[in-house]
């Protein structure tokens, strides 16, 4: 029993990681899509990236842009599927990562020959967070003493009238 | 001898520290974003990057200081000189708070990127712009407003009265129209035209931008931002995918119409507002600019169409419009990918995007190319060089052109015209043959080349952190010369070299 046991352990360890890889060659990179425009063009594609900037809804249909870093690409989708997100990338913040699948159109005739994926389906990988960048303290301190040194050179200039008096020795 | 190279020296000296002095207060306006948005990183960068700026300009007036107070003459030689020496000296103090945000790779790409921006070409290196700070977004849009009117033009408006030789280092940056009399009325009425404008279009956008669902401190944001870049024929967008974010047929036609007036003279502006809208369509360039317009759209239109890229032809108008505009506009902002062109447009698109680009805007606006007046102007000379042969030697004609005001067509006019356009053409040739030894098709170097000789900004995919050093210096220079039309950097080029000649003669003496 036991030795049957290792033996099925033994085989999915063997079989996961190709589940794994057949399952992340499913989603295509967004560069991948627009260097091959025609192989993809009204097939369904699967992309995996971080929502950016924010959602534009209009209407029913919502815009959201889809950043999987190797390029940015518009996704079509329900509003009420977009409003799952929940963050949207940007300096403070970085995104959901979702995986969207959808018809990739390399110049939709609906959306005015724009390069776009009208999505189907959506699915939260992972949730955004909040980036947390610290203050520099050297950073700070070169600031200050910076600004410090700037602020004396400009009152020593102004103290001393360099200016004018250089403008009466001159007149 | 001596005495005078020295009283050259404080003169370009102390107008240089000037001119990056008055670029160093700019800061101020990302400091202040970044206070109001609470980015405290940023707002260290920028307050590192203003002392050192304003320091380097306090230095250079001091050492030049005689200078007011002698009264000196702003010679022709100076204003060259001064113009080059401060966007040398401003691309690199301006670099810092790039190479500070951590989102550049090295300060190279910082400074391509700075040069990208004062010359309104609108290329970018600055890597993962979807999470770049308020502050760094302010500045890089900055940038490309300021670098649209000029430095120098900057600098004047605010010069003390009385300045000898203002003109001068007007020329200098490219600009040589005269609004009223004097430079400093001049400057300011160039500023007075940008900020009517700068309020109307931001507006346009900050509605449209609500319209289409975005919010409203963003959608302010944006149009801020895309109206600088427009308004400068920049090309500069806040997010990766440029005016493609927005998905949107009516943000794309606001932006067309500012990156048109932006394209246009300052002179045709002024004159418009004055009531003569015949200028309109009398203006040589302007007529110009709606042939090259009209016969690169209708081209590009008819071999997309036949080459079946668009579905329709309503798709099919609003992508090849908007981006044979954006090129011959030098604008650079692109609705479709960059590696689009070379994939789908094939080697008569390119051809029309390179020609359109090579040609660029108006003089004396905020775009680039070798102009459309220098285009009417040689073709307007050709067809006078035929209609001579064809006329009796006795018939003497006085052939003129319309730019402001009727111009006699002189052969000099005809002459310095050509002269530019050869060293944009020289400069183009070798950025091609630069692109071809990197390893680029043929097509795609010349696109490239085009883009920043034009100060354009669209890209056909070459230009990346990843590509050859080489390029990115070659590009630096390009858009450089290209902006200040040659002269001031062939004047910085000739007094250099002349001091160090005179300092190598001395040393073997």
């Amino acid at each position: 029993m036991q030795k049957s046991i290792q033996i099925i352990f033994l085989a999915l360890l063997i079989v996961l990681p190709f589940t794994a890889r057949a399952y992340a060659a499913d989603t295509v990179e967004i560069n991948q899509l627009i260097e091959q425009e025609n192989r993809f063009n009204r097939t369904q594609v699967v992309v995996q990236g971080e929502a950016i900037g924010e959602p534009m809804e209009r209407g029913d249909m919502c815009w959201v842009n889809l950043n999987d870093g190797t390029n940015a690409i518009g996704i079509k989708m329900k509003t009420s599927d977009a409003r799952r997100i929940a963050m949207f990338g940007n300096y403070r913040q970085k995104g959901d990562t979702v995986r969207v699948t959808g018809t990739f159109y390399k110049a939709c005739a609906e959306d005015g020959g724009e390069t776009d994926i009208h999505a189907v389906s959506l699915e939260i990988i992972s949730p955004g967070r909040v980036t947390e960048r610290p203050l520099d303290s050297r950073k700070a301190a070169a600031a200050v003493s910076l600004a410090v040194l700037t602020a004396l050179c400009l009152a020593a200039l102004k103290h001393k009238k360099i200016d004018r008096l250089f403008q009466r020795k001159g007149g | 001898m001596q005495n005078s190279t020295l009283h050259n020296f404080e003169i370009i000296s102390y107008y240089t520290g000037y001119i990056i002095l008055g670029t160093a207060v700019l800061m101020a306006i990302p400091i202040l974003t970044a206070l109001a948005f609470a980015e405290w990183d940023p707002l260290c960068d920028f307050v590192i990057s203003m002392s050192l700026t304003m320091l380097v300009g306090i230095l250079l007036i001091f050492l030049g200081r005689q200078t007011r107070a002698r009264r000196a003459d702003v010679q022709w030689k100076h204003g060259f000189v001064i113009a080059s020496l401060s966007w040398i000296f401003l691309t690199a103090l301006c670099a810092v708070p790039y190479r500070l945000s951590g989102h550049s790779a090295s300060f190279l790409d910082s400074c391509f990127d700075v040069m990208s921006g004062f010359t309104t070409t609108g290329l970018v290196l600055t890597q993962d712009l979807d999470h770049l700070s308020n502050a760094l977004n302010m500045w890089r849009h900055l940038l490309t407003f300021i670098g649209g009117q000029g430095m120098v033009v900057l600098a004047l408006t605010f010069l003390a009265k009385g300045t000898n030789g203002a003109y001068r280092l007007y020329v200098g940056e490219a600009k040589d129209i005269e609004l009223v009399p004097n430079v400093k009325g001049t400057a300011r009425i160039i500023w007075k035209i940008s900020f009517i404008y700068l309020a109307v279009g931001t507006a346009a956008l900050w509605l449209d931008g609500l319209l289409i669902g975005l919010k409203p401190v963003s959608a302010f944001l944006h149009a801020l931002y895309m109206f600088e870049s427009s308004w400068s024929t920049g090309g500069f967008a806040p997010m990766t995918q440029n005016i493609m974010y927005y998905h949107s047929l009516s943000y794309e036609i606001i932006t067309i119409v500012i990156f048109v007036l932006g394209s246009f003279n300052f002179g045709l502006h002024y004159a418009v507002w004055q009531g003569n809208r015949k200028e309109l369509f009398k203006n040589i360039e302007i007529r110009s600019f709606f042939i090259t317009s009209t016969a690169a759209c209708l081209m590009a239109l008819a071999w997309l169409m036949k080459r079946g890229v668009y579905p329709d032809a309503l798709s099919a108008f609003r992508r090849i419009v908007f981006n044979v505009l954006s090129a011959h506009t030098t604008t650079g902002l692109g609705s479709i990918y960059a590696r689009q062109f070379a994939l789908d447009w094939g080697d008569f698109g390119i051809m029309v995007m390179v020609i359109v680009m090579l040609i660029g805007g108006s003089a004396c606006s905020t775009a680039g190319g070798f102009k459309g007046l220098r285009v009417g102007v040689i073709m307007k000379g050709i067809v006078k060089e035929v209609k001579k042969l064809l006329t009796s030697e006795r018939n003497l004609r006085v052939y003129k052109f319309h730019y402001i005001k009727e111009q006699p067509l002189s052969d000099d006019v005809v002459r310095s015209a050509s002269l530019i356009v050869i060293c944009y053409i020289i400069l183009f040739s070798i950025g091609t043959m630069l692109g071809t030894t990197c390893g680029y098709s043929l097509a795609q170097s010349a696109f490239e080349a085009a883009t920043v000789t034009g100060n354009v900004g669209l890209s056909i995919g070459i230009t990346s952190p990843s590509m050859p050093a080489v390029l990115k210096i070659y590009d630096i220079i390009a858009m450089f010369m290209g902006r200040l039309e040659f002269l001031s950097v062939f004047a910085l080029i000739g007094y250099s070299g002349g001091a160090v000649i005179r300092q190598c003669k001395k040393v073997f003496k």
